[in-house]
């Protein structure tokens, strides 16, 4: 009763009574949230980093952003972020990202990682997978020296030295049942320090990973009823037997013999439509899994790149170097020649590689319930491969321009098609806070959402004007985009009329940490134990030679 | 009403009261004094059965008497074996089957078509079995695309291995290698939903013989095709036998388990025997739990059976990658030896359609845990019942003539055998060999399979007899003994008759179809990139309402 007559009292007074009571205001935008179907002309007051009121009534803060002719939406949510240095993340900030996740790729050593961050302070919010690659590298590469947390930033220096013994352990071999247990041991520690998930780049052990290491990883994700992010073990593959969507179904039938959340990394390519098919099927029984795609029809990768030879690439795909393999630093399409003189001499060397298909599937994606957008945003890197400081400008920036402009991108191609912007605002962050606060994730149960008490991570876009800058030309590849003036994260603005200020409000995104941990080891007896009746007159000791089969030939 | 009921009590008491009197001579059979075992219920007693219209009419401690008389003295009474792998679609190996125990055995891997005809044609023959099929992808497939095949005859496991061959004759195996366009899609799917209409228990599905020509996409419409009926698929996984990362066959099950799962469609993993079970096994059990009705098969042998010339017996794939030696693995039935390297690649050249016996070594240490799966069920994978120049022998052949797999003849007396040797109760044996295989098909609407697999009043009389201490099988790999009948098993009876007496098979056919209603519409809906794209995205007013997604080209 005293609550229900406080609310009254609140309604009734609200504009004097709060009155210079707030943070910051926003005045006169447009507010939208994708949960409530919200759109309306408000002013919203924020106050110690939440959203304190949404009205109609005149409120005022110590800070006044004029919202006129702005959306203010909840802030972009990408679970698909390499880019966990201060530089990149500074390209992303400017597109409307609050908050990225590296949720793929991972990272090591989960409680250092997110100690260094808490101490270094982060301009977006950050959050980690434990990596299921670089943890096998940890377990089948033990001749490198490895005395740092690994993650995206600094991973490919300790991936190039476990080249150096002319195997990539991590990469191709089997474990055995002892090595597997091991990695698991590592993977569940990360969760107990309070790892989002586990990120799983299958395709980069595809013939290292068995199925069963792959079921168990999933597993020992969902003993903690978190996620795996997989990067499938056949993306690309478009010929039978082994497509592409074959390894969704490896990982989806794992997500739903488990129960356990599952996120589909870069849904962009063959097979996307049978891939979002099943999820939707899914869904519809209460599973928790969805995927992600990138608005871009071009990849990037290493000219020497296997794919991209001519047997490949001409033969069995069909398609021709000057259509497709662009050189950014040149700014042109490679004929034949050209690209195969460049894999000799500079085969380490970045380039663009257009998918032509994706240029009639892209426009679909944005009409696709739940898929939501990622944008697989790169490492700060030079045209040489080195981070760039914070402050280098963005004109130096060689990279794929996913990383400065996916979500710019995503409305201004959204618009175009006349996608509702509601449908587009939940694709670029509702679906994705709602899928992870399903997971049991609290800071993402209040974001994602422009809601009196949620969190006030805010992007305030143009929705007539915004578009895309980067293009995938050097120089050009991490240029902001046109139409997001403001980003405000954890109440803070980061981006204040389109500049990026040198301020660091962002939070941990991360599980409690626990007590103990729930590793369990697989052995044969157990599994007999388990899936078998126990019968007297068998041997007790494993002779199933499970076991035997994984060695390395 | 009441009245009605009273006198139904009345009656009911006055039979009880006189039971020996009031009900002699009222039964077809009586089988006396058997040890009657029922998994469902998991009865086992000592009781004399009385069947009568071909229904088990009484199970009982008093005496009973009808028209035949079998004395079960020292035997089981156990519900009759079920066999859901059966390409034994002749009259002969259908005769060495019901000899080893089996009442009811249905093609559901390879199948058949058109399944109308089929079973107007097995019902006009008359069959010693039980029978039934699932509709064939294979021959589906032959049909759409090796349109120079002509076919003039009903496709099952009998004629199959013909129009196969003729499909290779232009130089492309089209069902095997050709990708379906989304109209040849749909023109398999229609072929295949008529014959569900028509009352296919399901949908067969051989995907590892056209591993490379079904696409995902189609493997998943084929499985919504049945799934809408409610009805199984039958798979023999695109990835069987590999172990090789990344195309382990465990990621054949994945891909047919999932959409088993999100269409709520049953699904029989088949033969569930190499590389892999454990994590198969594990993964049914999983999904069992939360509902699905999805279950794979084994047969208790540690060899296969394949043409000498099969391309992954090439020394580059049995010795260099699976590390096999050809004389501890390649077994030449006809003379009983192992073959050396030599001797094997002479023979690839001379014979390359000759059946030879293939060791899989593995295999003999994984038997006998299959025998300890919950659900995993026996299924034989029955062979036609060629002779040793693969032509069908006549019904009344001896069995010595038969040149095939043992299996054929003895896969359920081998189980028994088997799980006595380890310790198995009988009672887990006994469904395996014919409960949980009816159960999990009753479950997917199957009425013929609700009232079997069961010894209990009111069921279909089929009834497999044995001896449980001498149970064995007989037939080999080697030639002359690949058809033996086995050792322990004096009576079968199908549909309340008796097939095999005193060891003896008499020539009776009182085998019934297993197979659904026919419907008066079939239930087919084309496959159209629209329609996914009204289905599956929110359509745009401004994005083009015709297909430009590339989809069809793709997978030209």
């Amino acid at each position: 009763m005293y609550k229900f007559v406080c609310i009254v009292l609140g309604l009734v007074l609200a504009g004097p009574v709060l009155a210079a009571d707030y943070d910051l205001v926003i005045n006169g935008g447009r507010v939208m949230d994708p949960e409530t179907m919200y759109e309306d002309i408000a002013n919203v007051g924020v106050k110690d980093g939440r959203i304190a009121a949404i009205t109609k009534g005149e409120i005022k803060g110590k800070q006044t952003i004029n919202a006129k002719g702005l959306v203010v939406a909840p802030g972009f949510i990408d679970t698909h972020f390499h880019s966990v240095d201060p530089f990149a993340t500074k390209l992303v900030v400017a597109d409307g990202v609050t908050t990225g996740m590296d949720l793929e790729a991972g990272s090591t050593r989960i409680a250092e990682w997110y100690a260094s961050k808490d101490k270094a302070g982060w301009q977006v919010n950050y959050g980690t997978t434990v990596s299921m690659a670089l943890t096998r590298l940890l377990v089948h590469d033990p001749e490198v020296r490895v005395k740092v947390p690994l993650d995206a930033s600094n991973s490919g220096a300790y991936v190039d030295e476990s080249a150096k013994d002319g195997v990539q352990g991590w990469s191709v071999t089997r474990s055995t049942i002892p090595q597997m247990n091991q990695i698991m041991q590592l993977l569940d520690e990360g969760l107990q320090e309070g790892a989002i998930g586990i990120g799983v780049g299958a395709a980069y052990v595809q013939r290292g990973m068995t199925s069963y290491e792959q079921f168990e990883a999933q597993r020992t994700a969902a003993r903690y009823g978190r996620l795996i992010s997989v990067h499938t073990r056949y993306h690309l593959n478009t010929q039978t037997p082994n497509e592409a969507p074959i390894a969704l179904d490896e990982v989806l039938a794992n997500a739903v013999a488990l129960r356990a959340p599952l996120l589909l990394a870069h849904d962009n390519d063959y097979g996307w439509w049978e891939n979002e098919e099943k999820l939707q099927l899914l869904r519809a029984q209460g599973y928790n899994v969805w995927a992600e795609y990138y608005p871009f029809a071009a990849g990037s990768t290493l000219i020497a790149a296997d794919f991209l030879r001519p047997e490949i690439w001409e033969k069995v795909n069909g398609y021709k170097y000057e259509e497709t393999i662009y050189d950014p630093g040149a700014d042109k399409f490679l004929t034949r020649d050209e690209y195969q003189q460049m894999v000799k001499e500079k085969p380490g060397y970045f380039i663009v590689v257009h998918l032509p298909p994706r240029k009639k599937w892209l426009k679909y994606w944005l009409t696709i319930p739940e898929m939501v957008v990622a944008s697989d945003a790169m490492q700060g890197v030079d045209k040489d491969g080195k981070l760039l400081p914070w402050d280098a400008d963005v004109t130096r920036y060689a990279g794929h321009p996913r990383t400065a402009s996916s979500y710019s991108k995503t409305l201004q191609l959204g618009r175009e098609h006349g996608v509702p912007l509601m449908f587009t605002l939940a694709q670029l962050s509702f679906w994705n806070a709602k899928h992870l606060g399903d997971t049991g994730l609290e800071a993402m149960k209040e974001r994602g959402r422009v809601q009196v008490g949620k969190i006030a991570d805010l992007t305030l876009f143009n929705p007539k004007t915004v578009k895309a800058n980067a293009s995938y030309k050097f120089g050009e590849n991490g240029l902001p985009p046109t139409g997001i003036p403001y980003v405000i994260v954890n109440g803070t603005i980061v981006v204040n009329k389109g500049k990026v200020l040198d301020v660091k409000p962002g939070q941990s995104i991360r599980f409690p940490v626990e007590a103990k941990g729930r590793f369990e080891p697989v052995t044969v007896n157990k599994w007999l134990g388990e899936f078998s009746i126990n019968v007297p007159d068998m041997h007790e000791a494993d002779d199933t030679g499970a076991a035997e089969l994984l060695k390395q030939e | 009403m009441k009245k009605y009921f009273y006198r139904k009590i009345l009656l009911s008491l006055l039979c009880l009261l006189t039971a020996g009197g009031c009900l002699a001579k009222e039964y077809d059979i009586v089988i006396n004094n058997g040890r009657v075992m029922d998994p469902e219920t998991q009865f086992d007693g000592l009781r004399n059965v009385g069947i009568k219209d071909g229904k088990i009419a009484k199970i009982t401690k008093s005496s009973i008497k009808g028209k035949e008389m079998i004395d079960a003295t020292g035997l089981v009474v156990a519900p009759g074996f079920i066999d859901t792998h059966f390409h034994a679609q002749d009259a002969f190996a259908t005769k060495m089957a019901v000899a080893g125990g089996v009442t009811t055995g249905m093609d559901l891997e390879a199948g058949a078509t058109p399944v109308g005809d089929w079973y107007e044609r097995r019902a006009k023959e008359g069959w010693q079995v039980n029978y039934g099929t699932t509709s064939s992808m294979l021959f589906a497939r032959i049909l759409v695309h090796d349109p120079e095949v002509k076919v003039t005859e009903i496709l099952d496991a009998r004629n199959g291995q013909g129009v196969i061959a003729q499909s290779a004759q232009d130089g492309v195996q089209g069902w095997a290698v050709t990708r379906s366009s989304i109209e040849q899609m749909n023109q398999i799917m229609k072929l295949m939903d008529e014959d569900l209409r028509q009352g296919a228990i399901g949908i067969g599905i051989t995907s590892a013989y056209f591993q490379r020509g079904v696409t995902s996409y189609e493997q998943f419409e084929a499985q919504r095709t049945a799934g809408r009926y409610g009805r199984l698929s039958s798979v023999h996984t695109r990835f069987h036998i590999q172990s090789q990362t990344p195309t382990e066959a465990t990621i054949g099950l994945d891909e047919v388990l999932v959409n088993a799962m999100l269409l709520k469609a049953p699904l029989i993993l088949a033969h569930d025997n190499d590389y892999g079970w454990w994590e198969n096994e594990e993964k049914l059990q999983m999904a069992r739990a939360q509902g699905y009705n999805v279950w794979g098969e084994y047969y208790p042998y540690a060899a296969g059976l394949t043409w000498i010339s099969a391309d992954f017996l090439r020394p580059e794939v049995w010795e260099d990658l699976n590390g096999y030696k050809y004389e501890d693995t390649i077994f030449d039935p006809g003379t009983s030896k192992f073959l050396s390297k030599e001797e094997f690649l002479a023979m690839v050249k001379e014979k390359p359609g000759y059946n030879i016996v293939v060791h899989i070594p593995p295999r003999q240490k994984w038997l006998k845990y299959w025998l300890t799966i919950p659900e995993m069920v026996v299924a034989s994978d029955a062979s036609p019942g060629n002779d040793e120049h693969g032509k069908l022998l006549p019904y009344e052949a001896d069995v010595t003539r038969y040149a095939g797999h043992p299996r054929t003849a003895s896969a359920y007396a081998e189980t028994l055998h088997l799980a006595r040797e380890i310790g198995v109760p009988l009672m887990f044996t006994l469904s395996q060999l014919s409960y949980w295989n009816a159960k999990r098909l009753g479950d997917t609407g199957l009425e013929a399979m609700k009232e079997r697999g069961r010894v209990q009043e009111g069921k279909v009389a089929d009834l497999t007899l044995f001896n449980p201490e001498t149970v064995k099988s007989n037939s080999t790999y080697s030639f002359g003994e690949n058809g033996l009948p086995p050792t322990g098993i004096p009576y079968v009876i199908v549909n309340g008759t008796v097939v095999v007496n005193n060891g003896e098979v008499l020539p009776v056919k009182p085998g019934q179809p297993i197979r659904f209603p026919v419907e008066e519409k079939g239930r087919f809906e084309p496959v159209s990139v629209n329609k996914w794209l009204g289905e599956y995205t929110i359509g745009m007013p401004a994005m083009p309402s015709l297909d430009d997604t590339g989809a069809a080209e793709l997978v030209k």
